[in-house]
């Protein structure tokens, strides 16, 4: 069994995550039910926020360089031609 | 998060998140106030991603390193966390500038060139780990006790504090838990919430660069969130189990 998210948990994670949805929060729901729906909000966010600690990977130096390489190389190979299976060297009758 | 992100246009939009916390998102552009004594003379505007390809179009060899410069750092950044491997990532980068070379003059021009970056990225990523996972080892995918049942409702996982132990945890292992949750996620989920999150697009263009409808960015990304949740809950009540 999956948790599955239900509709304030969903309208929570559209707000933090579709960046169109920001500034929805007043016009979403009405006064009554706004704190129950921060609660879910600020449960998301620390959930997503989890993800901040994912170690950063920076790029190796020179792989830009690398990259501009391999595309001057792959300009400077010769094209392959696709040959037909059968080359056509037999005799026409 | 008072940030401010670039927005694939030779532009930077702020973000600002509820508590105001700065956050620095890959392909975040910092921007400082210098000093200035004296009236600075207009800076020149930086060509957008879309006037570069242009460029390069007719010619501007340099327009295209350009580009590749530009977005080094956050196609990286989002290759090897969906890959889970720098080796991976590198060579995946590198195809998939060859492969805007290659099309360039299919491109768009009235499109917008991030997402379509991201597009060729996505794909030639997806291609790798299915390459990958027809071979008989698979180090692309890493899997986190994959027969675990575990239940429970969504708003109670969230708010868990078994989700947050309280003792503290060393950094480095907690990136790891992190990492290690992430690469474990379906990969159409992975992919999904990393572009959502860290690159920060639109449900919108989301969907154009996965070429699914708008409705199913949504369901995916609902689903990717609450997957990620319960594979940290699960990881963190084996952990203290054991």
């Amino acid at each position: 069994m999956k948790t599955i998210p239900d509709d304030m948990d969903r309208r929570a994670i559209d707000l933090l995550l579709d960046r169109k949805a920001s500034g929805q929060l007043n016009e979403v729901f009405a006064v009554s039910v706004r704190e129950q729906f921060e609660k879910r909000l600020d449960a998301v966010e620390q959930v997503l926020s989890l993800l901040d600690q994912l170690p950063e990977f920076d790029p190796p130096a020179d792989l830009a360089s690398r990259t501009m390489a391999r595309i001057a190389d792959a300009d400077h190979e010769p094209r392959h031609t696709i040959r037909p299976q059968f080359a056509d060297t037999r005799p026409h009758a | 998060m008072n940030g401010l992100t670039y927005d694939g246009n030779g532009h930077s939009r702020s973000t600002a998140s509820r508590d105001g916390k700065a956050q620095a998102h890959p392909g975040t552009t910092e921007r400082r106030a210098m000093p200035s004594l004296m009236p600075q003379p207009p800076a020149t505007p930086e060509r957008t991603d879309e006037q570069l390809l242009s460029a390069y179009r007719e010619g501007d060899k340099a327009a295209f390193a350009q580009l590749v410069q530009r977005y080094q750092r956050e196609l990286f950044h989002f290759l090897v966390r969906f890959l889970g491997d720098r080796a991976a990532a590198d060579d995946v980068f590198q195809e998939t500038f060859l492969q805007v070379h290659q099309s360039a003059d299919q491109f768009d021009p009235s499109r917008r060139f991030r997402p379509w970056l991201f597009t060729i990225a996505a794909n030639k990523a997806r291609d790798l780990i299915r390459s990958q996972a027809r071979r008989p080892t698979n180090p692309l995918q890493a899997s986190i006790n994959p027969g675990d049942d575990e239940s429970g409702e969504f708003m109670d996982l969230m708010q868990s504090t078994q989700a947050f132990p309280d003792e503290p945890i060393q950094r480095e292992e907690l990136q790891q838990a992190v990492q290690r949750t992430v690469m474990s996620m379906p990969e159409h989920l992975r992919e999904i919430l990393l572009l959502s999150y860290f690159h920060q697009f639109p449900y919108k263009q989301i969907s154009d660069i996965l070429e699914i409808p708008l409705g199913t960015v949504k369901s995916r990304l609902h689903a990717a969130v609450a997957h990620f949740a319960d594979r940290w809950r699960t990881m963190n009540q084996n952990k203290s189990a054991s």
